[in-house]
Parts: C-alpha cells; sequence; structure tokens
C-alpha cells in the first residue's frame, strides 16, 4: 500500500481506490445498504413507530397479519414489531461493543506478541491458546453468570472469548511487516517501539483486520443471540436474541414469536459477512489491477 | 434422535420384561409407568420439603395415613386409631407384620423416630407437629401420642409426603439426617416401591415391593423417573406418549390445548388442592417505600390479578384473591379486593409522598425473579414492570441464575421485591401461617422474609391453629384472609398453572387431594 502512490498514474487515495474496489463487489454494497438500513431503523424506529415494546397491546399470541399489530404480538401480548425495532439497537449496540473489546484485546495481544517475538510471544501466545482452548459458549456462560446478566457484562464475556483468531492474525501480520525494509529504515533514524507498532506497523497491518473486525460484528450478534436463547440475558433489555430465547417455548403454536427476530439476525449478520467479503476484496492488492 | 431410539429400544426391552414377568406369575394388571422429574437433592421426605421429593418419597415411604377424595383420613401403615375426648391423645395401632425394604419390621419405635426427625428437620416439622409433648410406645405395633393443645391438622399431616416412616435403624446411627448419605444411597423405605437406580444425573426407577404390608399392591412392576428440565421437551415427550404420567408436569397455560389435540393424553388439573400452590410479589416491608401500606395499595391498584389470569394463563388458573388457594376448604372470597385502577394507584403514591420527581419517576426498585418457576415467574414480572412503568416507577428486574442465589437473597432479606410462590399444604397451619406468624420472621426462605408483623394477626393465628370445631375455624381463617389483604403483607398473582398429564392406559390414579404427591399402590397399565 506504501508504494501505491507512486506507481499509480495519477494520484488516487488509498481509501477512494479501496472503495471503488469495493464497489465493484455488488453483493458487498447490497449488504452494506441492508446494515445500513438496520441501522437506521433501529435509532430511528422507535420516534416513528411509537407502540410502547414492553406493554400489553393486543390478546397474547396473536398470529401475524390479524390485528392492527402487523407481525403479531408475544406470550404477553407485547407488539412483535415494537420489540423488534426497539431491539435491534440492544442488538447492535452488544454487537458493536463485543467487536470492540475482540478487536482491543485481539490486536494489543497480536501487536505485542509479533512485535517482541521470543520470551514475550511465547508468553502471549500461551495466553491465547489457553483461551483458544476453553469452550466458548460455556466460557462466556460462566462470566455472565458470575457477575450477572447485564449488557456490559455480556459484550465483556463475548469479547473475553472471543479475541484471540484476531490476536493471531496480527501478531501474524507483525511479523511479517516487522522485517520490511521501510519499519527497518524507521527504526534506524531513532523510531522508539510505541512509534513503530502504532505508527508504522499498524496500518500497515490494518486492511485484513479491518475484516476480521466487521466480521466479527456478526459473530458477537450470533454469540450474544446464543446467549439469550439460554436464558442469560439482560432482563431489562430485550435484544433480538433475547426475543428468541422468551418466545421459544411458545415455538410450537406460535412460531412467529422467534421467526421474525431470527430473521432479522440473519439478515444482520448476513449484511455484515457480505461486507466483510467486499472489504477483503477492496483491501486485496492482488485484485487491484483488475 | 439417538437418545430417542435408544429409549424406545429400552422400552421396547422392558415391555418385553414386564410381558414375560406376566406370563411367569398369576398377578393381574401391572405395567412400566413412565413420568419425569425435573431432579431432587433427596429422597427422603422427612427432611426435605416440596414436590420433587415428595412425588418418588411418597412411593417409597409409607406414612400412618394416606389421605383420599374429600380429605377423608384413611389407615395406611395405622391400621386404626384413636382420639380422646380431650383432643389431647391419639392413640395408633400399627399394621401387623409389615416391614422395611431390606426386612426389618416396622415397629412404633421407627415410628416415635419418624416423628421426631421430622419435628427437628422438616421445614415445617414444628408446624406440624410442634405441639407433641410426647410419645409413647407401649408395645411394637401402638403409639400413643400425647398433645399440649389440640391440633387440628394433625391427621392430615401423617400422609407420607410430610411424615414418612422411615427406619430407625439405619437413620438412628448418630448422623445428621438431613445430609445422611442413606437419604441418595441405597434408601430403605417402608412404601410400596422400593428404589432400584437412583442416577441423579439420569434417571430414578422404583420397582413394586413384593413384601409390601397390603396384600396385592402396588399393581405396577415400574415406575421411572428420568431426568427432563426442558418444558419444550417435556411438551414433546407428553405429546408423542413417551410418558405414562406426570404428576406437576411443568407446562405452560397455552400448550394445554395442544396436549388435549393429541392422541390418548388427558389433562386435569385435580389433585392440587391439598398442594395449593400460590404465587405472589412479596415486597420487603422494612424498607420504604414499601414500609407505607398506601404504595402496597397502589401497586394492588396497578396489578391485575384476574386479567393475568384470564390472558396471560389463558383463563386456565384463578386469580389470587388472598393466602389460601381457592381449593382450600377454607378459602374465602369475602377480602378486599383492589380493582384495577391506575388513576387511583397514582392518587395514593402522591398521597405516600412519591411524586413524579424530576427525572421522571417516582421510585425505583429491583424486582428479582426466581429460576425455579420461570413458566409463571417471568410473564408475571415483566407484566409488573410494564404496569409499574406506567405509574412512572422504575423496575429493574434481576434474573437469578441459579436457585442458590435468589435463596441467599431472600432468607438474608437483602432485596426489594421478589416474584414468589408457597405452598399451602393440607392446612393452613403447615403453608399459610409461616408467611404471617411475627415469630417467624426468619433468615429461612419460605418464611416470613418480608418482614410482615401484625399483633392482630398473631392472635387470629394462634386460635385458628388450636380450634378443633371445623365451622369456628373457618371462621378464623375467614378474618385472617380478610386482615391479610388489608395489610397487603403479600400481593398476589394468579395461582400456578398445576397440572397432571396422563395416557388414557394409566387406570386407578389417586383421587386425593395430593395428586400426584399420594401414594400409588392402585395405578396400572392397561393393556
Amino acid at each position: 500500500m506504501t508504494d501505491v502512490t507512486t506507481t499509480a498514474p495519477k494520484p488516487v487515495s488509498p481509501s477512494m481506490q479501496a472503495w471503488r474496489m469495493f464497489r465493484q463487489n455488488h453483493a458487498a454494497v447490497l449488504g452494506l445498504g441492508i446494515l445500513i438500513a438496520i441501522i437506521v431503523i433501529s435509532l430511528l424506529g422507535p420516534y416513528i413507530y411509537t407502540v410502547p415494546p414492553r406493554d400489553m397491546v393486543w390478546m397474547p399470541l396473536t398470529p401475524p397479519g390479524t390485528s392492527e399489530y402487523v407481525l403479531g404480538t408475544d406470550y404477553l401480548g407485547r407488539d412483535l414489531l415494537a420489540g423488534l425495532i426497539n431491539g435491534g439497537r440492544v442488538t447492535l449496540a452488544v454487537g458493536f461493543a463485543a467487536a470492540l473489546i475482540t478487536v482491543a484485546i485481539g490486536i494489543s495481544v497480536g501487536a505485542l506478541a509479533g512485535f517482541f517475538g521470543g520470551r514475550v510471544d511465547n508468553f502471549l501466545m500461551r495466553v491465547t491458546e489457553f483461551f483458544q482452548v476453553l469452550p466458548n459458549l460455556l466460557f462466556a456462560m460462566v462470566v455472565v453468570m458470575l457477575f450477572g446478566p447485564d449488557l456490559l457484562n455480556i459484550s465483556i464475556a463475548i469479547g473475553i472469548v472471543s479475541w484471540t483468531s484476531t490476536a493471531r492474525l496480527t501478531r501474524g501480520e507483525f511479523m511479517r511487516i516487522r522485517e520490511m525494509d521501510f519499519v527497518k529504515a524507521e527504526r534506524s533514524i531513532g523510531a522508539g517501539n510505541t512509534r513503530l507498532i502504532w505508527r508504522v506497523i499498524l496500518p500497515n497491518a490494518a486492511p485484513p483486520l479491518i475484516v476480521v473486525s466487521a466480521l466479527a460484528i456478526g459473530t458477537a450478534i450470533l454469540f450474544e443471540a446464543g446467549l439469550s436463547f439460554l436464558g442469560l440475558s439482560d432482563p431489562n433489555s430485550t435484544s433480538w436474541g433475547r426475543m428468541i430465547g422468551d418466545n421459544r417455548p411458545y415455538i410450537l403454536d406460535s412460531p412467529w414469536g422467534v421467526t421474525f427476530p431470527g430473521l432479522c439476525i440473519f439478515l444482520t449478520v448476513l449484511a455484515i459477512s457480505l461486507i466483510g467479503d467486499g472489504l477483503n476484496d477492496a483491501f486485496n492488492p492482488k485484485l487491484r489491477e483488475r | 434422535m439417538r437418545l430417542t431410539q435408544a429409549r424406545s429400544l429400552t422400552r421396547f426391552v422392558s415391555a418385553a420384561v414386564v410381558a414375560t414377568v406376566a406370563v411367569a406369575s398369576t398377578a393381574q394388571a401391572q405395567g412400566t409407568m413412565t413420568s419425569y422429574t425435573s431432579g431432587f437433592r433427596s429422597l427422603n421426605p422427612a427432611v426435605q420439603s416440596g414436590a420433587a421429593t415428595g412425588a418418588p418419597g411418597s412411593q417409597i415411604f409409607a406414612g400412618l395415613v394416606s389421605v383420599g377424595e374429600d380429605y377423608a383420613i384413611e389407615p395406611y401403615l395405622a391400621e386404626s386409631w384413636e382420639v380422646s375426648e380431650d383432643n389431647l391423645t391419639v392413640t395408633f395401632d400399627l399394621v401387623d407384620g409389615a416391614t422395611f425394604h431390606d426386612g426389618e419390621p416396622i415397629t412404633s419405635e421407627d415410628v416415635k423416630f419418624s416423628f421426631e426427625t421430622v419435628a427437628a428437620n422438616h421445614p415445617f416439622g414444628q408446624a406440624m407437629f410442634g405441639k407433641i409433648s410426647s410419645i409413647e410406645t407401649p408395645d411394637d405395633d401402638t403409639v400413643v401420642v400425647h398433645l399440649s393443645e389440640p391440633t387440628p391438622s394433625l391427621m392430615v399431616s401423617l400422609q407420607p409426603m410430610l411424615m414418612p416412616v422411615i427406619p430407625q435403624h439405619i437413620y438412628g446411627d448418630g448422623q445428621e439426617v438431613k445430609s445422611h448419605p442413606r437419604n441418595m444411597e441405597n434408601v430403605i423405605g417402608s412404601g410400596p416401591f422400593k428404589v432400584s437406580e437412583n442416577n441423579p444425573a439420569e434417571r430414578l426407577v422404583l420397582v413394586k415391593n413384593e413384601d409390601f404390608f397390603i396384600e396385592g399392591k402396588p399393581k405396577l412392576d415400574r415406575i421411572v423417573y428420568p431426568l427432563v428440565k426442558d418444558p419444550l421437551t417435556r411438551m414433546l415427550m407428553l405429546e408423542k406418549g413417551e410418558v405414562e404420567y406426570a404428576g406437576f408436569a411443568g407446562i405452560r397455560p397455552t400448550d394445554w390445548p395442544r396436549l388435549e389435540r393429541a392422541d390418548g393424553v388427558n389433562v386435569t388439573t385435580d389433585g392440587y388442592d391439598a398442594i395449593g400452590y400460590v404465587h405472589y410479589l412479596e415486597l420487603n416491608l422494612r424498607e420504604k417505600p414499601f414500609s407505607d401500606l398506601k404504595v402496597r395499595q397502589a401497586l394492588a391498584h396497578a396489578i391485575d390479578t384476574d386479567f393475568l389470569a384470564k390472558v396471560i394463563f389463558g383463563g386456565k388458573t384463578a386469580a389470587g384473591t388472598g393466602p389460601l388457594h381457592t381449593g382450600n376448604p377454607f378459602y374465602t372470597a369475602e377480602v378486599a379486593m383492589y380493582e384495577p385502577d391506575m388513576e387511583l394507584a397514582a392518587k395514593l403514591l402522591d398521597e405516600a409522598g412519591y411524586p413524579v420527581g424530576d427525572d421522571g419517576t417516582r421510585f425505583s426498585f429491583v424486582l428479582d425473579v426466581p429460576s425455579w418457576a420461570p413458566q409463571a415467574h417471568v410473564p408475571m414480572a415483566e407484566y409488573t414492570q410494564a404496569q409499574l412503568a406506567k405509574l412512572d416507577i422504575d423496575v429493574e428486574l434481576r434474573r437469578a441464575p441459579d436457585f442458590g442465589t435468589w435463596v441467599k437473597r431472600i432468607a438474608a432479606w437483602d432485596y426489594d421485591a421478589t416474584m414468589n410462590g408457597s405452598f399451602n399444604y393440607p392446612d393452613p397451619t403447615i403453608g399459610v401461617h409461616r408467611h404471617f406468624d411475627c415469630d417467624n420472621i426468619k433468615n429461612v426462605i419460605w418464611s416470613n422474609t418480608q418482614g410482615y408483623c401484625n399483633p392482630e394477626m398473631d392472635k387470629l393465628l394462634d386460635a385458628a391453629s388450636v380450634e378443633t370445631d371445623p365451622e369456628a375455624r373457618k371462621a378464623l381463617y375467614a378474618d385472617i384472609q380478610k386482615l391479610a389483604q388489608d395489610d397487603l403483607a403479600l400481593i398476589y398473582m394468579p395461582q400456578d398453572f398445576s397440572v397432571t398429564v396422563y395416557r388414557d392406559n394409566v387406570k386407578g390414579l389417586p383421587a386425593s387431594p395430593f395428586g400426584g404427591l399420594a401414594p400409588m399402590v392402585d395405578v396400572y397399565i392397561e393393556e
């Protein structure tokens, strides 16, 4: 990426070029569209569709399309549509927060291990392996049970169990890049370790990390849904996952209670995957000449 | 899938075994009855209350009497009994030749030992047998119980779930009976069925006691209780006919119509009168704002228990109107009813000094939701949260991860409010007094943990526990229910949706108000 500006016939900023590549992947653009739509609906929806999500508004377990509440109601007679619109915020918030924690831990550990190598690397990789061999879901369940099921703890639990692959990827990138000439040049003019890690190597390792970070959001949303399905959800804020968990006992007679939140999760995660795929294309130098 | 196959294979094999036995012996109808359990920590009902222990416990152990239709007291291990004129002495004559499962004879000494063990260890031991001043055993077949005061609840407490006759030669070895290893391993009982396999993580298997003291009984060969906790799995098993009989089935009201459509499956709410499972919102009365009666009245006006019963629970349960279950013989509906009225509730809160503050709320509190009856408590708690939000009261729900965490909080009085529920048991002295008696404000779960104390209530409770005239007693309980509702010591929710699900071919089910917790001596599977 560093030599892009020198070889390109006319100067185009790297981000512009990435966006161009991204745009060529139609599926990714569709994914981006879906995700933006979901974010907009989650943020603005509650002000437009004002049915209170917690209030009992109609007979419990009303099928979709048989009342003014188009998606039907759950076991307490709460409007499913209102639940979905309001639940989107919680789901996305947990997804982004957990992904942030995943990335923060993963990049820090990976960067330190990859940059310093030797004993530091050895130690940090053993720690990473320790976290890798723990069964993810079980470990997250234990964390949530110990500290109580609120949104912050759930995000932390998801973050703690899913940072290992990010760390390994970061480490690999750092090991590769730290031996490159421009890094050696920076070092020879007296750049300190902090500068080398954060200003020199990290920006150059960024492309694959951006891809995994995007995918981490999707994984976190699925994880949250899994925890909620098992009953480990914040009882004071309704996420899509929790809607599935809560309505699960009624699935035999009123499948709509789990179908709609399930669809929402599916769409969101699909959109994020498509975007991740597009980002991968955008940052892949081999595709650039196409 | 594989599990189902394995299960049906075992069922096939066991059916084949049963068939062989049927051909070999001359006994009449029999069979294997499959039920399920939600798990138990003990099989000894003398030291552990609750349905999970009581259901198999009543089969493993015999009581002095059993309770039949309309609370009729019927002879069981006691052939006959005599009550003295002054109601202070009861003399029991035991069945001759009855033995424990290990062949040791059941003697009056064992009965005396059982009384003492229950009185000392059972959560209601003192409520049931605290008035027993002494027990004499003039000979092996005679037990004389002396009481310090008349105890109208005595006889109904003597069935196996609350007063099992346990072997002194096993539990009397000096170890703590509550934590005795034989409560779970190699359990030796006195009842119609013996434990043949007890694997708490998988299943419990009971087999017929061939030497049972009633000739020709029990009729069943085996009762199998696999461990099934998930309500949805239970539903599917019931629907597919994999379970012959499930007392305290733990299904949801919305599942009822589905089960009724299934072939050969019956659902009944009969047989829970003597259990009397009620649910309530428990408020910590030591703390503001709940120490204020007006606040409690406001809450009672905001929570529409009738609506909850009719709509959320599909009309399959009755609204709670007080401490007694509608199936209790002493129940009365003549109590203060708090009509749903949000305006009045808001007014009461204003009067009590809780106006809407600058932050838009009157006050906030944490509502604990226990883990042991989610099908009832989760909808109730979520409904309460939504209703109180309309009054600008901020309710934070806190779902307990497990039973122990919740018990610790409530028993330590370290809570604002909790959803809760308890059993009335056959006599209010056992299951109801505990929540209202000033002396019972204890750090024990399901005691008077909310900290309610009214001397007038204590006087009524004391009078009712010794009143032997049924009519006078009924009048006392009417006053108790009225006072409980006036004081709003607890805010009652809809009663539990307690049901038994059984297949068409299960015959001879006990007509007892104890339902599935009664001994199943006459039950058989029709071929």
